[in-house]
């Protein structure tokens, strides 16, 4: 049977005994990492004084041991080093979609019709010349960071008008609408949730269908949603504002109302009438996000976990309780 | 709800705040900042981030600052967005600890 570390076997992971050895284990080995960390883990456990602001903070800063630990425990280091080093190597498409395509290309070029005679092919031949090779966003990401390095303007402007186009245009989404780069939100109007329905005429019958592009057709029970790739992981996750630093993770705890005289603050309802109290168990979402961008998978499964151990059943959709109370529905 | 910027950040604009702002709800002056309330969702990213402390919840704005709520609304509509940070105001440290700016407010 294979063993663990630290003198720990298997079975004791479904004994009640065996998780205080492992806590046990864990806890040495943060005391050997941090003292500080650990006292103040130790310290939190037993008054269970802490506010959620601090608590939060105090998970988020044994993340990077939770993961160190796992590793350890069930030999798996270097895989999880291999992980690590995969958002890591991800870091310049989190950075340039943000700060280069949202906060310089789509306010440069707010407007899609403006960029319909664009000669979208033309730049990008150029910005394959420049990068040596056929396009690919993350080493167009990583270019784009060496030319503000080198302040490469004319290159920038290019890129900048191409970034644009390729988000604001039907021709630009047709040709990179599944990547990162050029995936942005946009605002929804609740009452036209069905924006791109199509309608037609048969037989004079007029049919209205959705985006035949948005059908996705449901095979016996398997979900239609495949989710997605480290990449699609990280952007979620660096969208997030992670508002538990001030208190504002409504995806977690549910998004209120103005508090009246009384300092009474009822949950708002969303356009249908929907209290949005955000995620029904209470999970660390904000956290979890802030941990998973910071590289540490493991650590952003276990804060889920805390609570909801059930997380492998339930995890991919349940509801989405937490989008529509996300800060952001303000 | 909104958030709120108050008299401190006149003759200061350190514009610090704009760079956090995920929503890009900032509005520029003359030498102030306004938020603009329609576009604030209220997350508190940037009150930390402002040196002089001129950026307050809604509900959290002192009795003697509650004209910048009625300011922050007016001027948001005359103003333009302000997206990325740059210079303060070349006098902003002379100025950071002044109390009652109001008379010094460019429109």
């Amino acid at each position: 049977m294979p063993t663990l570390a630290f003198g720990l076997q298997f079975p004791d992971l479904y004994r009640r005994e065996g998780l205080q050895r492992v806590d046990e284990a864990f806890m040495l080995t943060l005391r050997g990492r941090d003292a500080e960390l650990a006292d103040r883990l130790a310290a939190a456990r037993q008054t269970l004084a802490l506010n959620a602001k601090d608590e939060a903070a105090l998970l988020v800063a044994v993340a990077p041991h939770v993961d160190a630990f796992i590793g350890e425990l069930f030999d798996i280091v270097e895989p999880l080093a291999a992980l690590r080093a995969g958002h890591e190597a991800l870091a310049p498409l989190i950075r340039v979609k943000w700060k280069f395509v949202k906060r310089q290309a789509l306010l440069t070029h707010p407007d899609g019709a403006a960029l319909a005679d664009f000669d979208a092919d033309g730049a990008l031949a150029a910005i394959e010349q420049w990068l040596q090779q056929p396009f690919e966003e993350l080493p167009f990401a990583r270019a784009i960071l060496q030319w503000q390095t080198e302040g490469l303007e004319d290159r920038l402007e290019l890129a900048s008008r191409y970034c644009a186009w390729a988000v604001l245009t039907e021709a630009g989404q047709l040709r990179h609408g599944g990547q990162v780069l050029f995936h942005h939100p946009a605002k929804t109007d609740p009452m036209a949730l069905l924006r791109h329905a199509e309608q037609h005429a048969e037989a004079q019958v007029r049919i209205t269908t959705i985006d035949t592009r948005h059908l996705r057709r449901r095979e016996g029970f398997a979900l239609t949603d495949h989710g997605t790739d480290l990449a699609g992981a990280l952007d979620e996750a660096n969208y997030c504002i992670w508002c538990h630093q001030q208190g504002k993770d409504s995806c977690s705890k549910g998004l209120r109302e103005k508090p009246d005289a009384q300092g009474d603050a009822p949950f708002k309802r969303s356009s249908f009438g929907v209290k949005l109290t955000g995620c029904p168990l209470e999970e660390r979402i904000s956290e979890f996000h802030l941990v998973k961008s910071q590289g540490h998978p493991v650590a952003a499964l276990a804060l889920i976990a805390i609570d909801n151990p059930m997380v492998a059943a339930t995890g991919h959709r349940i509801c989405n309780d937490c989008m529509k109370a996300c800060i952001y529905q303000k | 709800m909104t958030h709120i910027v108050t008299e401190s950040c006149i003759r200061c604009r350190y514009t610090d705040c704009v760079d956090v702002c995920p929503v890009d709800c900032f509005r520029e002056g003359p030498n102030m900042l306004v938020i603009d309330p329609d576009e604030c969702i209220d997350c508190a990213v940037c009150i930390p981030e402002c040196p002089v402390e001129a950026i307050f919840a809604e509900e959290d704005v002192a009795a003697d600052q509650q004209k910048f709520v009625e300011l922050n609304a007016e001027l948001a509509k005359l103003w333009p967005s302000i997206t990325r940070t740059k210079p303060p105001l070349a006098d902003a440290d002379e100025w950071k600890d002044i109390k009652d700016k109001l008379g010094q407010l460019e429109r």
